[in-house]
């Protein structure tokens, strides 16, 4: 995969986090124990197994007046299971699997490492995906499904104080207002070139402590998730990889010149 | 560098309607401690929970012959479309279990007829008839459902005409 030219690039992106991840029809007939088997898949990269809550299926759907609507529900009995993680070596990398997701996660800790690129990560996931996809084939007979994909950019911007928000985004003139914390989010539904609404972009400017609380931070977080445009692997990186666009350039229109600036932007 | 953080803890619980945008598909918060509050539901979805909770959890062969019970991520989806639908003044909805583990959802009111299949997520067939015109209409339908919001502004009229000349 290659890097699109026009995209704006930095040298130092305050990149803290970056996910690639798709939903599917859940495989028929799969139980915990099969888990094993998809690790092994993975085990030479990924040799370190951590448990964590089942994701709850999502969907983006448009149309009716109830914008909440996206949001939760719970029917049914409980769902079973866990969400797995597979974790390499060094912690940075991570596959996050489960019976109707899988996602791939690079992140800048904890062991300090440069951003690998976005062209790796999605080389690697799309690999990854594609070696899940024969294993369900060959055990399962079942053909991958995919109803939803995401990407997500998630940025640690470090701070003395709150207000300096303007410094950092164009969408805030903090001025001299003494910020304690600064939580401002927008959601856009992205629509298709015949006007059809296929995905949603979720953008989140949140302030945010380290955990010994004294350091700040401002977390950005740009999200595109959505149904691509058919249910096999080629068109999610598609889809992902448009998303990545827009994360990119959503980052250059809403951060300021002087921000951009600190972290080398290079075109 | 900060490389591990906690949330901001400045108001977001308890902001009414504060949702997240987002699932914790990041890897960088620890697990935070949240009161789930549940947030307010229309009408229809409280009065479709349990029967939602009852065809997900139809034995096999619920039908007498092979009927498998409707599936989770069906009903979970239909209950996203209905939600998203919701008008105040139109009853709610019949949830009737299909014999594939699909579900449709219907209102027959007033002579008009609304009949939606919930095939699977974003796989959904929606039909509509006017008994008194003889008007007829299919849909296919993924992820853009403002067709349907209009059917059920159209049902919501029809109702209003009734009472009115009825």
């Amino acid at each position: 995969m290659r890097r699109p030219d026009n995209l704006p690039d930095f040298s130092k992106p305050p990149l803290a986090e970056v996910v690639l991840g798709v939903q599917f029809s859940p495989v028929p007939g799969y139980s915990s124990v099969d888990a094993r088997q998809v690790w092994e898949l993975f085990k030479e990269s990924f040799p370190v197994v951590e448990e964590r809550p089942l994701l709850a299926p999502q969907f983006e759907t448009f149309g009716g007046a109830n914008r909440l609507s996206s949001l939760g529900f719970h029917v049914g009995p409980p769902p079973v299971g866990s969400r797995l993680w597979f974790l390499s070596q060094d912690a940075n990398h991570l596959i996050q699997f489960q019976s109707d997701r899988f996602l791939t996660n690079w992140r800048k800790g904890p062991n300090l490492q440069p951003y690998p690129r976005f062209e790796v990560i999605a080389d690697s996931f799309e690999r990854n995906l594609q070696i899940l996809a024969d294993h369900f084939m060959a055990a399962f007979k079942y053909q991958i499904d995919i109803n939803q994909a995401e990407v997500s950019y998630v940025n640690l911007i470090q701070v003395q104080e709150f207000a300096e928000a303007g410094k950092w985004f164009n969408l805030c003139d903090s001025g001299f207002i003494d910020i304690e914390a600064l939580n401002t989010n927008f959601v856009q539904v992205v629509k298709d070139r015949e006007g059809k609404p296929y995905a949603r972009f979720y953008n989140e400017i949140q302030s945010v402590f380290s955990v010994e609380g004294k350091r700040k931070a401002f977390q950005l977080s740009l999200t595109f998730k959505g149904k691509p445009a058919t249910s096999g692997i080629p068109s999610a990186v598609a889809f992902v990889r448009d998303g990545r666009e827009r994360i990119v350039n959503r980052f250059r229109d809403i951060t300021t010149a002087e921000a951009q600036e600190i972290w080398g932007r290079l075109s | 560098m900060i490389d591990s953080l906690q949330g901001s803890t400045a108001f977001q619980d308890e902001i009414l309607c504060y949702a997240p945008t987002a699932d914790p598909i990041s890897s960088l918060s620890p697990p935070r401690r949240r009161v789930r509050v549940e947030l307010p539901r229309s009408k229809w979805m409280a009065d479709l929970q349990e029967r939602l909770d009852e065809i997900t959890s139809l034995p096999r062969g619920w039908d007498g012959y092979d009927g498998r019970p409707v599936s989770f991520n069906a009903a979970l989806f239909a209950a996203n479309l209905i939600e998203r639908l919701f008008v105040a003044g139109v009853p709610s909805p019949d949830v009737v279990p299909g014999s594939d583990g699909t579900l449709q959802i219907e209102w027959h009111r007033n002579q008009y007829d609304i009949e939606i299949d919930v095939l699977g997520p974003y796989e959904v067939v929606a039909y509509r008839r006017n008994q008194r015109t003889g008007n007829e209409q299919e849909l296919e339908l993924q992820t853009d459902f403002t067709a349907l919001a209009g059917w059920i502004d159209d049902l919501l009229a029809e109702q209003q005409t009734n009472k009115k000349y009825g």
